[in-house]
């Protein structure tokens, strides 16, 4: 007899076959996954920023778990160090995320895990980037193009073109022939201020590109659509200040070149497929590699600058002397009567204890930590914040530092051994292995100096264009608008490499007149430190000497209450490129 | 003429001279070397601050080894010389005292460290003078030289737990058997229990070597 024949056992058997085929699914749903991706299409540098896609799978706990990648940095023979990244978002359910995370030496598999709340690993991958590893930035392109690109260009699609801007940090230029996603403007304008290079091929496809952020670096302004002598349609526009033509055709631009902030941006007056290959060359020459900019060398020059707390050996020279000479005085007398002996040693050494006790109060503890702090925000229509710490330790115990950054800070290897891999500025292995931890979400780096007794990080962020720069030209005036910083110390208007100080800025609007007295190397001779040495390296990476610019410094600060055995300092720097009406 | 048992006499004076040299150069050797932090990045060697509170700890346990060495030839016996070798050992302390309150500045703000080191290294002290003493009477009882005895007991006690609690197979609770051990995890923050554990070695030792001294002198007076 069937099921199908008696109708009795067949409501069960089909209640049954369900619940079974239910638990099937929830036995199958309990192993949560991750798939990860990390660089640009697995393209990575090392020491340098790379995005991170992530897809959670079948994890619905209800807990919320962090995300955990792992680098293991060197090999048994030459010593190897453990960087943990926590990164910046919660799990809660399945979904795709995206970070940013910084790469240091992806020879070995780089792990990503989904640790749940008690510590347990809930899902874990690896990743093998050793054959899509570069040693130096390369070019990036989105959309196609009719040559190829000196070196051979990664190509992203739109989803994976990321939405923050030191995620572009492992590119030497930005290829863009089709309209980037609207998200992803305003990073690759950020990314261009703090040093990026970008070509944007839009030629008179330009108004399917238009954007508050292609706007804002377009080195043409009016933009139109003229068709040349060639019968090319072409992309032209007034040049703005600063912006020159390095590749031309029958007097028509093809490449337009301007410099925004630290980088440079090109744009295509034709389309892509109507350049001749002599063209193409030549624009491939002219685009230059971008090159980030950093405060790193400031922030270590600083640090090494900073005085050393302590008591003075002559101090401690001249207690033993009179411990000494104490004693003496007090055995010659306690060899005729004891109690005047004691006597004369409990008053010496009592006036003794009173002395050294006041010469060793807090103004004389001994610093063990010592870190210098710099914040350097560029701003022009869009603004950018790179941090940079340097700290220097004698105590080579385990630390913790607080960074309050948007991104997971990067170590980079001290200015003054510059030849040395990364990894031998981590800490190294003893009996069990050292952990160096980077926690996204509290904004904290726990380090350990052993070995090395000085470290320097950096971190990117965006920041709101808290100080605004209008320039009109004709008036001769410059208009400041501060919303930043109570106060600023050190500022400097400068026009066209010349400029002058100018007194502090207050909060709100302030008017000046343009006075370009002085040349930037005259302004640097007859500033004090530290300013000098910061306007001297802003010269060195920014292009002051075209256009109008408002360079501030904040006073050198100890920012929060003073912690023992520990001198902190910070350092804000303002640079603002002006709007020139 | 000065008494043998004065802390004037010139065998004590020497002493103490000795002390006030060794510690001030520790001291000095603590200070960091260098104006601004580029000077300490460029020297290859810093000595930490600890070498101070290493050079006190190892002196004034020493100091301890010598009076209870000097105690057999002092005019006095039993609980007074005991007695006297401690007023010693407090008086090395008196002298010390300006150079612990100097070096308050090398421990960034934890106050309470000091007065337990020094009553940690007084406590030491006086355990190593009632070892010196012991063997000292136990030597001269038998008529037998005891100095190299001496020396070498105090650098077992001094150094041996430490060394051997260095090792990674053996709990590093060991470590604070050793008057180095206990003084460095005192500077570095001990817990309750650890001060407990290297305050109550120290005592027990010492209570044992009075329980000992009390015995051979009765069984000396015996004969």
């Amino acid at each position: 007899m069937t099921t199908a024949r008696n109708p009795k056992l067949c409501v069960p058997f089909w209640l049954l076959l369900s619940a079974l085929i239910l638990l099937c699914a929830v036995v199958v749903r309990g192993a949560p996954s991750i798939e990860v991706q990390i660089g640009f299409n697995g393209h990575v540098v090392p020491e340098r920023y790379a995005p991170l896609r992530l897809r959670i799978r079948d994890y619905d706990s209800g807990e919320s778990a962090c995300v955990v990648v792992t680098q293991r940095l060197g090999n048994e023979w030459r010593d190897t160090a453990t960087v943990r990244q926590e990164l910046d978002f919660s799990v809660t359910s399945d979904g795709s995320y995206t970070s940013t995370v910084p790469i240091y030496e992806p020879l070995n598999p780089i792990e990503v895990a989904l640790v749940d709340e008690t510590g347990r690993t809930v899902a874990e991958t690896s990743l093998n980037l050793q054959l899509t590893r570069h040693l130096e930035p390369f070019p990036l392109l989105y959309g196609g193009l009719p040559f190829a690109v000196a070196e051979d260009p990664v190509p992203v699609t739109a989803a994976e073109l990321p939405t923050s801007w030191w995620a572009y940090d492992s590119v030497r230029s930005l290829w863009l022939s089709s309209p980037p996603p609207r998200e992803a403007w305003t990073a690759i304008a950020q990314w261009v201020l703090s040093g990026g290079s970008v070509v944007v091929a839009a030629g008179p496809d330009y108004f399917r590109f238009d954007s508050p952020g292609l706007r804002s670096i377009l080195p043409i302004a009016n933009p139109a659509i003229e068709t040349g002598p060639d019968g090319v349609l072409h992309l032209v526009g007034t040049l703005r200040e600063g912006a020159s033509v390095p590749v031309a055709r029958d007097g028509l631009p093809i490449l337009v070149e301007w410099t925004y902030g630290a980088g440079h941006v090109y744009l295509v007056a034709v389309r892509a497929a109507e350049l001749t290959e002599a063209e193409f060359a030549q624009m491939i020459g002219a685009v230059p590699a971008s090159a980030r900019i950093s405060l790193s060398a400031v922030s270590e020059a600083l640090l090494g600058d900073l005085p050393v707390v302590r008591p003075t050996h002559l101090s401690a020279l001249l207690l033993i002397a009179i411990s000494c000479v104490g004693l003496a005085g007090a055995a010659v007398l306690g060899r005729r009567r004891r109690l005047a002996g004691w006597l004369a040693a409990g008053v010496v050494f009592a006036a003794l204890s009173v002395w050294s006790g006041f010469h060793a109060n807090s103004t004389n503890d001994v610093s063990y930590l010592y870190s210098m702090n710099t914040s350097f925000q560029l701003i022009a229509t869009f603004g950018i914040r790179i941090d940079s710490y340097s700290f220097y330790s004698s105590d080579p115990r385990q630390r913790e530092h607080t960074i309050g950054s948007e991104a997971i800070p990067v170590q980079a290897p001290p200015a003054l051994l510059p030849e040395h891999p990364l990894y031998a500025f981590m800490p190294q292995p003893t009996a069990t292995p050292w952990i160096y931890a980077h926690t996204a979400k509290s904004g904290r780096v726990t380090t350990s100096t052993v070995g090395v007794r000085q470290k320097t990080f950096h971190a990117f962020a965006g920041c709101p264009s808290l100080l605004h720069l209008a320039v009109d030209s004709a008036a001769g005036r410059a208009v400041l608008t501060n919303q930043a910083a109570d106060r600023l110390s050190n500022c400097w208007l400068l026009v066209d490499g010349r400029g002058t100080p100018i007194p502090s800025i207050p909060r709100g609007t302030s008017t000046y007149s343009i006075q370009a007295e002085q040349t930037l190397a005259a302004l640097v001779s007859e500033t004090e430190e530290p300013a000098s040495l910061v306007l001297q390296h802003l010269a060195e990476e920014l292009p002051l000497h075209q256009g109008v610019w408002f360079v501030g410094l904040s006073p050198l600060l100890d920012p929060g209450p003073q912690l023992a055995g520990q001198k902190v300092r910070h350092l804000d720097v303002y640079v603002v490129r002006g709007e020139v009406s | 003429m000065t008494k043998q048992d004065s802390v004037f006499s010139s065998d004590a004076v020497q002493g103490y001279v000795l002390l006030l040299l060794a510690c001030g150069a520790g001291l000095l050797f603590s200070i960091p070397a260098g104006a601004r932090v580029s000077d300490l990045l460029e020297l290859s060697w810093s000595p930490s601050p600890l070498v101070f509170y290493l050079t006190y700890v190892t002196l004034v346990g020493l100091l301890g080894t010598f009076r209870g060495m000097a105690a057999t030839r002092w005019d006095r016996h039993g609980w007074a010389t005991v007695l006297r070798i401690v007023g010693h050992i407090l008086f090395g302390q008196l002298l010390l005292l300006p150079y612990l309150l100097f070096s308050r500045s090398f421990l960034a703000g934890r106050g309470l460290v000091l007065p337990l080191l020094t009553l940690y290294a007084t406590c030491a002290s006086i355990m190593f003078s009632l070892i010196a003493y012991r063997v000292e009477l136990w030597g001269t009882t038998r008529r037998t030289h005891t100095f190299l005895l001496q020396y070498t007991l105090f650098g077992l006690v001094l150094i041996l737990p430490w060394a051997i609690g260095l090792i990674s197979q053996v709990p590093t609770v060991l470590t604070l058997l050793s008057p180095i051990g206990a003084a460095l995890k005192i500077v570095r923050d001990a817990s309750a229990g650890e001060l407990v554990l290297a305050f109550a070695f120290v005592v027990a030792i010492a209570c044992a070597q009075l329980v000992g001294i009390q015995r051979t002198l009765r069984r000396s007076h015996v004969v």
